[in-house]
């Protein structure tokens, strides 16, 4: 086609219909946008809320809780788990229209739950406020999660630690037969007073070959502590046998720590620290051996002290339980 | 006569211009240049007043003004003419001089290059179908009395949205070739700038298309190209977003039937993901459209139209879908009634009566974006965008009669859509619509010297979807127009007009983003009323000059949040043109 | 096979119109382009825009070139003023005023008036003035049928006339010619003033005696039976600016042989906030009469006024009556015009040329209106001293007039006798007529400057207020009289005609009504002045023209007393204003001329010591009619 024989060209013209066409669109059967009843449907819940325990979950069985529910939409939900004599809470969400994956092996967000103990059990919908589900199961033992990684001590066997006091320490003692213990039924409490640091400590020894896989990089201490002196803190010691003669010996093996202030709420808090806060300590005579980074093969002790936040005259300290190490995510 | 021309290179074009027009406006020395003038002047008065019961808000608002638009055209050389508006007008609330202002409201230099070439550079209108580029009317009409007609009129021309067109400012080149078998050769080019870069975050945006026309005794043939692009580039760390469209239309005319089709397709690059490589398919939209219809005329007045047509949900076209009215804002007077209760949305009388500033706040639109606009669902939600609402196939039959000059006239309109892909759910929403317009002069029943002239319409549209999980979609919208003319002496006319508008129903409105992907739907409950008397009296001296003086009343009634208002205003338009 | 890219990118777009613009010129190359060429027939008929043709309009206006200075040597006691120089004479005032009338049909018109000023600050700021000027934009359509004339007009700013007491404004025909103003005409040589000589007249502003209004106006002129009708809607400039007040006011009029019967109205009301506003506002009726009874010439009217604020409840309503007997020359030897006026103090209308010094409500003292400002600028308020053009409300006045002749001497004299009604408690007002120009140029729309802020400035005019004593006020009802001179003198010098003209006028108040003016201390505020102007053509194109101007205002024992020199303790007011000025006209052509003038300014009031305001003022001008 030129300007001076304006006649259309054929070939020209079948083209373009061939591009037209082929952005023509054709009519989709896939719905657009977000699921409309998802938005807007009124929930109604095919199956009732339930779970597959009617006569309890015997944790030392290794059982676990199973809930079912199904549901008309797709809905975001949250379970919430609260036991009723320990006051442990659990909480599980998802998005989805039934509960078919969703169980319950005992974990707990501080407390462990206890045994002998009923167990509520609230379904909760985001965008149905309305619809709230209730049940509730029976806990016969406490669940033993010590699977979940190295368990150092949750003081019922008094040969996994030891206490040391110092000139400031006023009490250090574990607390037997303790109810509110937050596993088990024993815990270590302990505080002092004046203007220091150190006003006593919990010891562990480590045995490296139990730290198979327990790596600097991904894994974390993890311990339960709970206070009610203000500005309390824990120092966390860990000492390396870096000479390799079985003794900590101070400027000739390396010790690693981090402090921890502790909020004096009065509750259990669980702590997640993972091991690469763990920094080189270089203060008093301690010396870097092996390149100041903690080595795991030579460990040898582990140290919780009670500490404050400052240096100030003060009464400080708190009660401990359930340490644990866990290799790859927090307790 | 003296006129002053200081040349100072600061000030604006207004005085050197309308200096240089009136020395030689009756200059008959020399053949160019050449001056003409014409014009278009306009006296405003606009009273509304708000019912007592209300203490917060204020009771009553004026505005006045008196404007003269006055077009100059000058012919300055053979191949290059000039066209200007320039608006000069008063605030008669005030009596000092600075209540004036003087604006130019539209320059465009045009000429013929050679014979078949033909340029604009300036404010030019541009315009070409429904689907392509097309400013879509304003909602609300349906043969309403000229008490409305004549304020929507004026709006639309504050609004420089007269016709279909699109005002844009770029230049445009139109080339003609007549061929020897009465056949004509059309290839029209125009670039317009949307919006100018700040350089910072708001990017530069260009429109440009070419059509090209075949126009042969009972054949017609175009194909178009157009694109719409955000350049990236203008502002750091931008992304570019382009819409690029083809589409072709043919019309045939085969003893009294018209057979008429259109097909094209609108290609684009995703906001999501902004893909260097224009060969990624997954990252570009792609939507496309066609439209045939078939019209028929019999005994020269009667005609009837079968119409089907499709438009897919991707199909992105900013110059067809940008609307002329900003629903999202709020009324530019009794925003907030009922003692601050209620915050208005606009009705149909806030659009008509909205205030002209010179740079004021109007809920009129002028701006062609790719973005979806809001839209108000009491006038439906079955075509908010016009003919190339995406996601819509449907068919309609019109039947029509006669026209304004004529004694009687009536359209008969009905229409089924149905969502082309399902939104939300597996079922599609299917739309029915039925229009009627139509006027009837009474007075040649009995041979009256003095016209009676009632004319009205009603649009009826209901929307429906059923489903067992949530809320079906039923929303009724109703639109009633009635006017009535009669004429008490020569030129003298006594007017009526009523618009109701009435919606009730629920729907679930898609919020599109800017690739047009559904993200989101808002659940509407709609319960309201909306209802706009009006009385008056017209003095049309001749065809050029009216003044009309009438008195409105607006009953609002939004029932689903228990609110109620009445406003009146009184409104007074004296225009000529000359 | 043609690979169409998917991509309909913006280049290609572009390619596109350089590919055609590039065809253009290399086939335009064959279209000659001389511009003596005749219009192609063959192009495409493409018509932007609205529809354009030769119209034919009318351009007319001026051009005024001003260059004014001024120095004050003490402005109310401070010596340390600066030499002022402008390019306007503190009113701004256009450079270049055009009126634009098209007609686009043989019934409508469009008048549009425009201005610009130039103030000549400098070449970096633009303050350039462009806009419409005062008579703004107006629309108006009419029809001519035999029924009658019909006209509807819209827009602002125009100039009605509805009756002196509902809608005019005052005319002062009796004036000094030396000052020139924005308006003022330009004339050859010596015919103003010929004018001014023969008949005391020459081409006023356009709104002499007419209110100014913007609105729409409705005529309905020449029905049947002789009836004229017209109807104005919209705001004046004394309707309050920012909130909504406006008039309606409409006029029936019928002639009947000899005589002349109007019924009118007026409504200008308005609400005094925008939110929750209580109503306030003025209705008047009047009924009027004209015509000639036997030989007399009778002009009379009567208006019944009801005003009303509701914000601070207070209402009243007043009457106001006006009657103008024209007695010919022939019943006693010289023409005689009577006119009895009385309104009482309740009866208020600002839209007219109605002084109000009664009703506190509607003047600039007002604190109603939320604040708002009553546009009140050129009139006083309480007991004033009106000179002879000027009615007040709360007065009973007679006033007349005369015009004689004693070979070359032409003499206007007037006199005027009024009391008022009530005596209300209030200050006394005067003019400063001689030296009110000058302040009002120094201090530009101030409204209480000067010593005591006892000063107000309005547009070209001064007033100043002082207060009675309680024994002056308790002694009763107050007189006023007036007695004007205007003295014409035409000779001959050179073949070419001079004149000199004198104006004097004697303004006095007192207690109780008194049939002559009082003088020195039993009249309690009396005012003269005296103004003198000569002119002095040589040629056709030059005149030279010289000024002299005195105004002497004393007070007596009850008005309040003021700190006054060191040698009296108390002093009572005592001032004396002076101007000499000169100038020269240069006529360029018939409606072109040089205008040069220069007056010194001098006043001093013994009473206070800080009165004393001296200065001078020069301006030339060049002013263009076409």
């Amino acid at each position: 086609m030129t300007l001076l024989n304006p006649s259309p060209n054929p070939w020209i013209l079948s083209r373009s219909l061939v591009i037209i066409l082929a952005f023509v669109g054709c009519a989709k059967e896939e719905p657009l946008g977000p699921d409309l009843s998802g938005l807007y449907g009124e929930l109604e819940l095919l199956t009732a809320f339930s779970n597959n325990s009617p006569n309890g979950v015997h944790f030392e069985a290794n059982e676990k809780v199973e809930f079912s529910a199904d549901f008309n939409l797709e809905v975001d939900y949250t379970l919430s788990l609260t036991g009723q004599s320990s006051g442990a809470k659990y909480s599980i969400s998802g998005k989805g229209a039934n509960l078919s994956d969703v169980s319950w092996g005992g974990d707990c967000d501080d407390v462990f739950f206890g045994p002998m103990e009923w167990v509520h059990c609230v379904l909760e919908f985001d965008d149905h406020p309305q619809s709230t589900q209730l049940d509730s199961v029976f806990v016969w033992e406490q669940p033993d999660l010590s699977f979940k990684g190295v368990l150092l001590t949750s003081f019922e066997d008094p040969s996994a630690f030891s206490l040391t006091s110092g000139d400031f320490t006023e009490y250090l003692e574990t607390v037997n037969n303790a109810p509110d213990a937050v596993e088990g039924s024993t815990y270590m409490t302990g505080f002092g007073s004046g203007p220091a640091t150190w006003f006593g400590a919990l010891r562990i020894t480590m045995d490296p070959a139990t730290l198979s896989n327990i790596t600097v990089a991904d894994s974390f201490l993890n311990l339960h502590l709970r206070s009610e002196f203000e500005g309390s803190a824990t120092v966390i010691k860990v000492f390396e046998d870096s000479n390799d003669d079985g003794i900590i010996n101070s400027g000739d093996d390396e010790v690693f720590t981090t402090k921890v202030p502790i909020a004096a709420d009065g509750q259990w808090q669980r702590m997640n620290l993972p091991l690469s806060d763990l920094s080189l300590d270089l203060s008093g005579n301690n010396v870097a051996v092996n390149g100041g980074l903690l080595d795991l093969d030579n460990i040898l002790r582990l140290d919780i002290t009670i500490s404050q936040v400052g240096t100030a005259d003060g009464t400080f300290g708190f009660d401990a339980d359930y340490i644990i190490l866990t290799p790859d995510e927090p307790f | 006569m003296i006129s002053v021309s200081r040349s100072n290179h600061r000030s604006s074009p207004r005085l050197p211009l309308l200096s240089l027009g009136i020395i030689f406006l009756n200059s008959a020395i020399c053949q160019f240049p050449q001056f003409e003038l014409g014009g278009y002047s306009r006296g405003v008065t606009n009273v509304g007043y708000l019912s007592n019961e209300d203490s917060v808000s204020r009771d009553i608002d004026v505005e006045s003004h008196a404007l003269i638009d006055l077009a100059i055209r000058g012919r300055l050389t053979p191949k290059a003419e000039v066209y200007s508006e320039l608006r000069l007008g008063t605030n008669l609330a005030l009596f000092d001089t600075s209540a004036s202002y003087a604006q130019l409201r539209r320059i465009v230099i045009s000429g013929q290059i050679t014979k078949i070439w033909h340029y604009e550079i300036g404010d030019i209108d541009v315009s070409w179908t429904p689907f392509t580029i097309w400013n879509n009317n304003a909602e609300g009409n349906v043969g309403e009395s000229e008490l409305f007609a004549q304020w929507r009129e004026l709006q639309d021309y504050e609004n420089f949205s007269e016709g279909n067109q699109w005002r844009l400012k770029g230049a445009k080149f139109q080339g003609l070739w007549t061929l020897g078998d009465s056949s004509i050769f059309k290839i029209s080019n125009f670039i317009s700038r949307i919006q100018a870069s700040d350089e910072i975050i708001r990017p530069e945006v260009l429109m440009g298309g070419v059509e090209i026309n075949i126009t042969k005794p009972k054949i017609d043939l175009a194909i178009r190209a157009q694109d719409f692009a955000v350049l990236g580039n203008t502002v750091p760390g931008g992304s570019s977003l382009n819409v690029a469209a083809l589409s072709a239309d043919f019309s045939l005319s085969i003893a009294s039937v018209l057979i008429r089709g259109e097909a094209g397709g609108s290609f684009s690059s995703s906001a999501a993901n902004p893909s260097s490589s224009p060969f990624d398919n997954g990252n570009n939209i792609r939507g496309g459209f066609w439209d045939i219809q078939g019209s028929t005329f019999w005994s020269n007045k009667w005609s009837a139209t079968v119409e089907a047509h499709s438009v897919a949900d991707t199909y992105i076209s900013p110059a067809s879908q940008s609307k002329r009215i900003r629903f999202n804002q709020v009324p530019s007077s009794f925003a907030q009634i009922n003692n601050g209760n209620w915050n208005r949305d606009l009705s149909q009388g806030d659009l008509l009566t909205s205030s002209y500033l010179p740079r004021g706040e109007r809920p009129w639109n002028q701006l062609v974006q790719r973005e979806l606009m809001s839209y108000d669902a009491r006038y439906g939600t079955a075509s908010p965008y016009g003919k190339s609402t995406p996601n819509r196939r449907g068919i309609s039959l019109q039947i029509a009669r006669g026209s304004i000059g004529e004694r009687w006239s009536l359209k008969l309109v009905s229409s089924i859509q149905q969502d082309l892909t399902p939104e939300g759910v597996s079922r599609r929403r299917c739309y029915t619509n039925y229009e009627t317009k139509g006027h009837f002069a009474l007075s040649s029943l009995w041979e009256g010297k003095r016209k009676l002239i009632i004319n009205g319409g009603c649009r009826l549209q209901n929307v429906r979807r059923d489903n067992n999980l949530i809320d079906p979609v039923n929303l009724k919208t109703r639109l009633f127009d009635i006017g009535g003319h009669w004429e008490i002496i020569e030129s003298i006319s006594l007017l009526y007009g009523a618009k109701f508008i009435n919606a009730r129903g629920t729907e679930y409105l898609a919020e599109r983003d800017v690739d047009f992907v559904i993200t989101d739907f808002d659940r509407i409950v709609l319960d309201l009323d909306d209802k706009i008397q009006a009385i008056g009296l017209k003095w049309s001296l001749n065809d050029n000059t009216q003044a009309t003086i009438q008195w409105q009343h607006w009953a609002l009634d939004n029932y689903s949040i228990n609110q109620s208002a009445v406003i009146s205003r009184v409104l007074f338009l004296f225009t000529t043109t000359f | 096979m043609l690979r169409v890219p998917h991509k309909v990118h913006f280049i290609k777009l572009l390619f596109g119109l350089i590919f055609s613009c590039i065809t253009i010129i290399l086939v335009g190359q064959s279209v000659s382009t001389d511009s003596t060429q005749p219009e192609p027939d063959k192009f495409q008929k493409i018509r932007i825009g609205q529809d354009t043709k030769k119209i034919p309009l009318e351009i007319k206006g001026y051009y005024r070139f001003m260059g004014y200075a001024r120095k004050l040597n003490v402005h109310f006691g401070d010596s340390n003023t600066p030499l002022v120089i402008r390019t306007d004479d503190e009113f701004n005032t256009p450079n270049f005023n055009i009126n634009i009338l098209a007609r686009p049909t043989a019934n409508s018109f469009v008048a549009l008036q425009l201005l610009t000023f130039d103030p000549m600050t400098n070449m970096v700021d633009d303050n350039r003035i462009f806009r419409l000027s005062r008579q703004g934009v107006v629309l108006s359509t009419g029809a001519s049928t035999s029924k009658g004339k019909f006209r509807v007009s819209f827009g602002g700013t125009q100039f009605v006339e509805l009756g002196d007491f509902l809608m005019s404004s005052a005319k002062q025909v009796q004036n000094s010619l030396f000052d020139r103003n924005a308006w003022t005409y330009v004339w050859p040589i010596a015919v103003q003033h010929d004018s001014y000589y023969s008949r005391s007249d020459y081409i006023r502003e356009v709104d002499f005696g007419k209110r100014q209004l913007n609105g729409l106006r409705l005529q309905a002129l020449d029905l049947p039976g002789l009836i004229d009708f017209e109807m104005v809607v919209g705001k004046t400039p004394f309707n309050l600016p920012s909130l909504p007040d406006f008039i309606m006011a409409g006029r029936l009029s019928k002639q009947y042989r000899l005589q002349t019967f109007h019924v009118g109205s007026m409504n200008s009301r308005g609400l005094d906030a925008w939110r929750n506003g209580e109503k306030f506002g003025v209705n008047i009726l009047s009924l009027a009469h004209e015509g000639r009874l036997k030989n007399l010439g009778v002009k009379s009217e009567l208006a019944f006024g009801k005003h009303r604020i509701d914000a601070e409840n207070s209402q009243g309503s007043g009457v106001a009556f006006k009657m103008l007997l024209s007695i010919p020359k022939r019943k006693l030897n010289f023409p005689l015009d009577v006119e009895l006026f009385a309104v009482t103090p309740n009866f208020v209308n600002l839209h007219s040329a109605l002084i109000n010094t009664s009703v506190d409500g509607f003047s600039s003292e007002t604190s109603s209106f939320n604040g708002a400002n009553v546009q009140d600028g050129a009139r006083p308020f309480g007991a004033v001293l009106t000179p002879m053009h000027l009615v007040a409300n709360n007065r009973a006045s007679a006033r007349f007039s005369s015009t004689f002749g004693i070979g070359r001497l032409r003499i206007n004299l007037g006199y005027l006798i009024s009391r008022e009604i009530q005596n209300l408690p209030s200050d006394i007002t005067f003019y400063h007529k001689v030296t009110g120009l000058y302040m009002s140029r120094v201090d530009r729309f101030q409204s209480a400057t000067g010593p005591n802020n006892a000063i107000t400035t309005f547009f070209r005019g001064a007033y100043q207020r002082i207060g009675i004593t309680s024994e002056g006020h308790q002694l009763g009802i107050k007189g006023f009289n007036a007695v004007r001179l205007n003295a014409k003198v035409k000779g001959e010098l050179f073949e070419r005609p001079f004149f000199i003209f004198y104006l004097g006028e004697y303004l006095s108040t007192q207690h109780g009504l008194s049939m002559l003016p009082k003088f020195g201390d039993s009249a309690i505020v009396s005012a003269q002045y005296h103004e003198m102007d000569t002119y002095f053509p040589f040629g056709n194109r030059c005149a030279w023209i010289l000024y002299g101007g005195l105004e002497r205002i004393k007070g007596n024992e009850f008005t309040s007393p003021r700190d006054g020199l060191e040698e009296q303790e108390y002093s009572y007011l005592d001032g004396l204003g002076a101007a000499l000025g000169t100038g020269i006209d240069i006529s360029m052509t018939k409606s072109s001329t040089l205008f040069f003038r220069y007056k010194r300014v001098d006043y001093f009031d013994q009473s206070i010591t800080s009165s004393r305001f001296q200065g001078w003022e020069s301006t030339i001008e060049l002013k263009i009619h076409f």
